[in-house]
């Protein structure tokens, strides 16, 4: 053959010839069947370059006569020289081969692993793209499966590995015709045995089928167990219960939720926690934080849940008028609820959250198609059980959702700001240790886990009643007492129980629930919520500090003299101000709308006094419980008495 | 010269409409074993312009088509006769798959068949003419010379050539005159890659009847 090309060499001037040699009985037709368009590209790649005028060199090796001793490396060159057109045919597969799997890798730098060709198996890149490889095509299955069982539509994208060519199809791979046909067209395209491809395509259907329903059983498994009951272990139980049982126990809770981040706060952050805690027992209760944007509302409220088990801490950010009603049955159930920004809500999530608060379930009758596409209708019933922490920089909440929680504000003071620069330019030095704060979480949570409810019986529930004062009276004593069964619940190791199995309440309890909910119960009696009376004390010491000399009641100011002093926003203070002059605790007196208005206070009510007044009454009905006599109802009654 | 081109032009013709016959002949329904001999290689007719030889090409035929045809040299007359008495003739790869060969115009002037039936296939082209596929464009840069036809076949069926990239077959390296022309026209060129297989040693022209695999002559005496 060498002739031949030589004689082509004659013809085509100056045009390199390359040169291929298939082994022996071997032809393109072979090679096409076994490997496809693939194996001839690689044939094709593997010729070499004929530069020398070929001498047939198979017939005469040279001789090789060292007449002077050769330096070793040019021996073996020698030695191996008549070898190498033996060999030339391996070599060129060899290389073809791995310019072949170069190129290969070098469209596909990511795909390095292995795969048997022998099985393909769907390997899974990320959620909406799936590849099943064969030593001839890739296919992508791009996009989602249907989940309808009844039916395969993929997108399916097939890829030829030899010249990187992509076809593109929506398929249904139930659609045996349609199969068929499409494997016969990427066949014809690909100039690929069609029958292969077909196989392919049914193998990727079975993979498909059975991805599809490996998942299915994944997403039952996950809707099946939603709620799991994490177990504890002995040790760590015993130490929670050693410490419910120990002396002071609203104390060392107390301490806990300082080391897992709330700084200040005391007395809200325990009102906060006992409502809290209240999610699984007989009564839930609610609370509803107060404050000005910025106060830190949202961070209390999330430090509070973090102390509880997070199975049972649902975080609402934002709800949606309608969300509240497709709850599953049982989602709502022994639930922490919190929710940053009540108003956020809008009435009608608003309306449902106070039906679910109050009435235990929430019920909406809709319709719905059945699977023959007639209109049914159907009442769709949520129950819910749970107790909720709720932040809001609405001064007035509808008075409805007002009722049914227990109203806190947050303390803006500025000690109370000190201390929070402070605690947060300790973190930022890292000063704090977050594995304690982390270990204080985790052990209120296992404390939590460790109570369980039980039924209360409370024998002094009639020696104590809350000030007439008190705005929405028969929910706050209900609220009152549910705190004190709830102050008995945490307390119930170290508390007896009847025959019943119920635990019994002691004086105690009342005393604890009373202190720590005087301020809420102060929140009720005051007329002001809780940021502008806040403010108003704060105005009352600075107007009175102003006029030394003059009399308080005459004294004249500006918004401006007040918001200077008490560094508010404009606005902010413009709405305290309307506010105050709506509830005529301070008069406009003069002034000019362009020059400012003066004001003057009107009312200087005093609620320290009454605070301590309340407070002293309280503090005596108790007195009067741990000694076992009893004031009665009439006493407190400030029209009866003639108060 | 005038009547040597006349003559090639009235051959091309003939061979022409043999063709087309073939070709039509490969995609009835009744060439069933063709067309798998076929796929079982990867190859299709549509690619690669292979019809069928089945050896009827004579039948019903007037005779100045007979004539015509026996000039080109796919067919002998034969002493046998048939039934209606009319002459039996010997066909070029009878029962065989025939690739067409193509001269600079594009006519068809040459066949190669593969008589595939029998135990050892045949191999063998009718004249000296043409190439396969066909002359390589002028503008190709890239020329593939493979030393077998179904090498050839098997290149086009597989897709593998380039914008011009042009692939013929120089039956067992042999360089013929009319290679020698096809290779010279190529202005581009500026590649050669010689795929070598192992040698098949065709014949040449009609050869004597070799009867297909359990095929029984019938000859009936002259009444």
């Amino acid at each position: 053959m060498n002739e031949s090309i030589n004689q082509l060499r004659k013809i085509a001037r100056n045009i390199p010839v390359r040169k291929v040699t298939l082994p022996d009985k071997e032809n393109l037709n072979h090679v096409f069947l076994r490997e496809g368009s693939i194996g001839i590209q690689k044939v094709l790649d593997s010729a070499s370059e004929v530069t020398e005028e070929l001498v047939e060199v198979e017939s005469t090796p040279i001789p090789f006569t060292p007449k002077e001793p050769l330096p070793e490396e040019n021996v073996v060159l020698l030695d191996k020289k008549p070898e190498v057109n033996h060999s030339l045919v391996e070599d060129d597969f060899a290389k073809g081969e791995r310019q072949f799997t170069e190129r290969i890798k070098k469209r596909n730098p990511e795909e390095d692993e292995v795969f048997d060709p022998e099985n393909p198996k769907l390997e899974i890149i990320h959620e909406h793209k799936q590849v099943m490889r064969t030593p001839m095509n890739y296919y992508y299955v791009l996009g989602t499966v249907v989940q309808d069982m009844g039916s395969m539509r993929i997108t399916l994208m097939v890829e030829e590995l030899a010249t990187g060519r992509r076809e593109r199809t929506k398929i249904d791979l139930y659609e045996r015709d349609q199969v068929v046909l499409y494997a016969q067209q990427i066949g014809e395209l690909f100039s690929q045995d069609e029958q292969q491809i077909e196989a392919d395509l049914l193998l990727l259907t079975d993979l498909l089928e059975k991805h599809r329903e490996e998942e299915l059983e994944q997403a039952k498994a996950s809707n099946q167990n939603k709620r799991h009951q994490s177990v504890l272990t002995a040790e760590k139980q015993n130490a929670c219960v050693q410490f419910l049982s120990g002396k002071n126990l609203m104390k060392g809770i107390d301490e806990l939720i300082e080391q897992a981040g709330v700084v200040g706060e005391e007395s809200t952050r325990r009102l906060l926690f006992v409502i809290a805690s209240t999610y699984k027992m007989n009564t839930p209760l609610h609370a509803l934080v107060q404050g000005t944007s910025g106060s830190g509302k949202s961070h209390l409220i999330n430090s509070i849940g973090q102390c509880f088990p997070p199975e049972d801490v649902i975080s609402m950010t934002r709800v949606t008028s309608k969300s509240f009603y497709h709850y599953t049955k049982d989602e709502l159930v022994d639930k922490l609820l919190l929710i940053q920004d009540y108003d956020g809500l809008d009435e009608e999530a608003q309306f449902a959250f106070r039906e679910l608060q109050s009435a235990g379930n929430i019920s909406s009758s809709t319709t719905y198609k059945d699977r023959y596409g007639n209109l049914m209708s159907a009442v769709k019933t949520v129950r819910s059980h749970f107790a909720s922490l709720l932040a809001t920089t609405k001064a007035e909440v509808y008075y409805d959702n007002m009722s049914r929680s227990l109203i806190s504000g947050v303390d803006e003071s500025d000690e109370q700001t000190r201390r929070i620069i402070t605690h947060q330019n300790k973190n930022l030095a890292g000063l704090i240790d977050h594995k304690k704060e982390h270990q204080a979480k985790e052990f209120l949570q296992n404390c939590m886990r460790c109570i369980r409810p039980y039924q209360v019986v409370n024998t002094y529930a009639d020696k104590v009643y809350l000030p007439f004062e008190a705005k929405m009276l028969r929910r706050l004593n209900s609220h009152y007492q549910a705190f004190v069964k709830q102050i008995t619940i945490l307390h119930q190791y170290q508390r007896k129980k009847d025959d019943q199995g119920r635990l019994i309440a002691e004086p105690e309890d009342l005393k604890i629930a009373c202190e720590i909910m005087f301020d809420a119960i102060m929140l009720k009696v005051d007329d002001l919520d809780s940021s502008l009376r806040q403010f108003y004390d704060l105005m009352k010491r600075h107007i009175k500090k102003l006029c030394a000399t003059a009399k308080p009641n005459e004294f004249q100011f500006t918004q401006r003299d007040v918001r200077l002093a008490l560094n508010v926003s404009k606005t902010q203070c413009f709405r305290y101000f309307e506010e105050l002059e709506l509830l005529e605790y301070i008069q406009r007196t003069g002034g000019y709308a362009n020059r400012g208005f003066k004001y003057k206070i009107v009312f200087w009510d005093d609620m320290e006094k009454i605070r301590e007044k309340i407070k002293g009454e309280l503090n005596q009905q108790l007195e009067a419980v741990v000694h076992g006599g009893s004031i009665g109802m009439e006493h407190q009654d400030p029209q009866l008495s003639g108060e | 010269m005038m009547i040597e081109m006349q003559k090639q032009k009235l051959h091309a013709e003939i061979c022409e409409r043999i063709y087309q016959t073939l070709y039509n002949g490969i995609r009835n329904v009744k060439s069933e074993e063709p067309r798998t001999w076929l796929k079982e290689r990867g190859l299709s007719c549509e690619v690669t312009g292979a019809g069928f030889s089945s050896g009827q090409i004579t039948h019903r035929k007037t005779k100045e088509y007979l004539k015509e045809v026996e000039s080109v040299g796919f067919i002998r007359a034969n002493n046998i006769v048939c039934k209606n008495g009319d002459t039996g003739y010997l066909t070029f790869a009878r029962f065989g798959v025939v690739f067409p060969l193509r001269d600079g115009k594009g006519r068809v002037v040459n066949f190669y068949g593969i008589r595939f039936k029998l135990e050892k296939e045949e191999h063998s082209f009718m004249n000296d003419q043409g190439i396969y596929p066909a002359f390589p464009h002028e503008m190709t840069t890239q020329l593939f010379i493979t030393t077998s036809i179904m090498d050839a076949a098997s290149m086009i069926e597989a897709k593998v050539l380039d914008n011009r990239d042009a692939v013929i077959c120089i039956p067992d390296g042999k360089i013929l005159p009319q290679h020698e022309e096809a290779i010279k026209r190529l202005t581009q060129l500026n590649s050669i890659v010689w795929i070598e297989s192992p040698k098949i040693n065709a014949t040449q022209g009609l050869q004597g009847r070799i009867m297909p695999k359990g095929y029984v002559t019938k000859t009936k005496k002259k009444p």
